[in-house]
């Protein structure tokens, strides 16, 4: 019967480690426009939270673009279609927000090269809680 | 062997309790470990997205049945000119692409969400439908969208899909023609912008009549499904609209076209051009005709030609009547105004008759005649309805108008007082910011043309939709789709079957007795309301 602690202490650690890491969203599905060298695209995923662990997309880069916003395209009464800068997008715990056309989306800008479609791009996305979160996205 | 305190040692307890724990433990981490595992790796992954090709919106549940009525235009109108430069620097006209359909929106090269969403939903709806349809992308960003940089844009666009870009003031032009809306928005940073735009789709028919439009996010199959309906049913009615949609649509300056067209028109040598923008069945209202014999006008204010209703079986139905000269101040063209009492709405012709030096003269034209509906009768006393007026709201413009740059001249006498003067007035019922049609805000423009021309009538202007003002924004109550009427635009009758309450905009011409002497649903002429007022000035 000696071996049995050891073992427990082992599952423990890999649980704990485990935990660590998985208190971080998941984003799945990540997309982006294509464009030419210089210009704008739009990246788009889908940010999912552990049961437990609210987190809220602060900022993002990528080594693709001078600039990355978070943007929110809005539509007013009148069909008038906009693109507001948002601070934060929160996700509740154990929830999942999608960056979808026409809704959230992050806007690149100054595009260091064209994004060739088949090809992916590296987006750096920096959460409230579980710091960056690193999201290759296809571009289509 | 160092082990850690708070780790029971087996033999402490009972080892029965103690071995199912440590096995629920077990269990329970490799449920957890293996779950984390599976949506990390299924997370990192881009996996492809069903549905989606070159980026387009996709419809959340693309229901087989769509509702195509909804993104019908209750009336069809001609569609606003577009000519601008492609991308190859060669002008281009929107005209050029009659004989086939096409879909219009506004956008700029720079958008990274809304335009390319759209691009791709309208490229689908294209694919889908299969070969004919053209794609028009105007820009509303003519300072960064040169032709240079739209020759790049058009390689990424699908097949089918022409770019176009101008001055900025032949884009704003069209686009008010259009009734599309944009602006700069500063993005902060380097002097950097985006625009913000009206994002809807406009379908324009192989004939250039604009039949359709789809709010941004529409999907693909609808717009395919509208398609198909649009060119299945050519014409200028829309196929399922409301009951007054067949005849409503005859009355627009597109129909009028339509009818001189005619070429019956050109019998006897009387050439007949019917000015007014809206004939009604009902009570006896004006119908204007100017004239013209062998190809020269006819401006002689003493003539009297008389006009005869005749219905489509050829019948003469009433008596004929004498029309009368009119030649408002500093216009060179007499317009000669015949009313007519006609018994029902639709097709009817008129036949005009002149004697002049050297013969008599006839011509007939074809006209479509319109169902008042619930609205204000012709011939009838005005509602006494008190329209809100700048005065009344605390002189917050924002509460009496959603014109972004109003003319408060338009809200300074209420309808109420100006039948208490004894005064002639126009009343338009129209929206600047709540549009209902790409021809909302023009009946506001054609006030403010007209108000410089007649000082002494009173030109008011009334809101349609109730709204409230927050913060210096006008929001509509409820939806665009079912907006409610404010009691005025009511009590005119507005809202009511057959139009609907998205009809607008709406005139109403009313003389110093108080009477409703014409009306006018959607595009209405300056020349028609302008011979109105001239011939209620003159006493007529």
């Amino acid at each position: 019967m000696r071996p049995r602690p050891r073992l427990l202490v082992i599952v423990v650690a890999v649980v704990l480690a485990a935990c660590s890491s998985g208190a971080a969203p998941s984003v799945s599905g990540a997309w982006a426009r294509p464009a030419a060298a210089a210009g704008i695209s739009a990246a788009y995923f889908t940010i999912t939270t552990p049961s437990g662990a609210a987190d809220a997309l602060l900022s993002a880069t990528s080594p693709v673009a001078d600039m990355v916003q978070i943007h929110e395209t809005t539509t007013d009464g009148s069909g008038m279609t906009g693109m507001d800068a948002v601070d934060r997008v929160d996700v509740p715990a154990g929830s999942s927000v999608a960056f979808k056309p026409g809704g959230h989306h992050l806007m690149l800008m100054g595009l260091t090269s064209a994004l060739a479609p088949g090809s992916t791009i590296e987006l750096d996305l920096v959460f409230e809680h579980a710091g960056k979160v690193v999201v290759q996205a296809e571009i289509r | 062997m160092a082990q850690r305190p708070a780790v029971p040692q087996p033999g402490d307890e009972p080892s029965s309790v103690l071995d199912r724990a440590f096995w629920l433990v077990i269990l329970i981490a490799a449920a957890l470990v293996v779950v984390m595992l599976a949506s990390m790796t299924l997370g990192g992954r881009s996996s492809g997205s069903p549905g989606v090709a070159g980026g387009a919106v996709t419809s959340p549940s693309a229901s087989p049945l769509v509702d195509v009525a909804s993104y019908l235009y209750p009336i069809a109108y001609e569609a606003p000119p577009i000519e601008l430069t492609d991308p190859t620097d060669r002008p281009f006209a929107l005209a050029s692409l009659r004989g086939a359909p096409a879909l219009v929106f506004f956008g700029y090269t720079h958008c990274p969400d809304v335009c390319p969403a759209t691009i791709g939903t309208v490229g689908l709806a294209m694919e889908a439908y299969g070969p004919g349809p053209h794609a028009v992308f105007v820009s509303v960003d003519p300072q960064r969208d040169t032709t240079t940089s739209l020759r790049e844009y058009v390689r990424y666009l699908p097949t089918g899909f022409t770019a176009l870009t101008g001055s900025s003031d032949r884009i704003r032009s069209t686009a008010d023609a259009w009734d599309v809306h944009y602006a700069k928005v500063a993005t902060g940073v380097g002097g950097d912008y985006s625009m913000s735009h009206t994002a809807d789709v406009f379908l324009v028919d192989a004939a250039g009549t604009l039949r359709a439009h789809f709010p941004f996010g529409t999907s693909s199959e609808a717009m395919t499904a509208v398609l198909r309906a649009v060119v299945e049913t050519p014409g200028i009615a829309s196929p399922t609209a409301t009951p007054g949609a067949t005849v409503a649509a005859a009355a627009t300056p597109a129909a009028t076209s339509v009818a001189t067209a005619t070429p019956s028109t050109a019998t006897a040598g009387l050439g007949i051009e019917v000015v007014s923008s809206a004939v009604w069945a009902g009570t006896p209202g004006p119908v204007i005709v100017r004239l013209s014999v062998e190809g020269q006008a006819l401006d002689d204010a003493t003539e009297h030609p008389t006009v005869q209703l005749v219905s489509t079986a050829g019948e003469r139905t009433g008596g004929s009547v004498s029309a009368v000269a009119v030649r408002p101040p500093g216009v060179p063209d007499v317009s000669y105004v015949a009313t007519l009492a006609i018994p029902n709405p639709g097709p009817w012709r008129l036949e005009v008759t002149v004697s002049i030096a050297g013969g008599t003269w006839t011509g007939s034209v074809p006209i479509e005649v319109l169902d008042p509906g619930t609205t204000a009768p012709l011939g009838a006393p005005a509602p006494t309805v008190r329209t809100p007026t700048l005065a009344d709201v605390g002189g917050v413009a924002r509460a009496v108008t959603t014109d972004p740059a109003p003319d408060l001249r338009l809200s300074q006498t209420s309808t109420v007082d100006a039948l208490a003067a004894d005064e002639p007035f126009v009343l338009v019922i129209d929206s600047s910011r709540f549009r209902v049609s790409p021809v909302c805000g023009r009946a506001i423009i054609m006030a403010r043309y007209l108000l410089d021309r007649w000082r002494d009538d009173a030109f008011i202007h009334l809101e349609p939709y109730h709204y409230h003002v927050i913060e210096d924004t006008a929001v509509l109550d409820g939806t665009l789709d079912a907006p409610t009427m404010t009691d005025p635009a009511v009590a005119w009758g507005i809202g009511g079957a057959p139009w609907g309450a998205r009809s607008m905009p709406w005139t109403f011409v009313i003389d110093g007795a108080g009477i409703v002497r014409a009306k006018y649903q959607g595009v209405t002429g300056t020349a028609d309301v302008d011979v109105m007022l001239a011939l209620i000035a003159d006493g007529g």
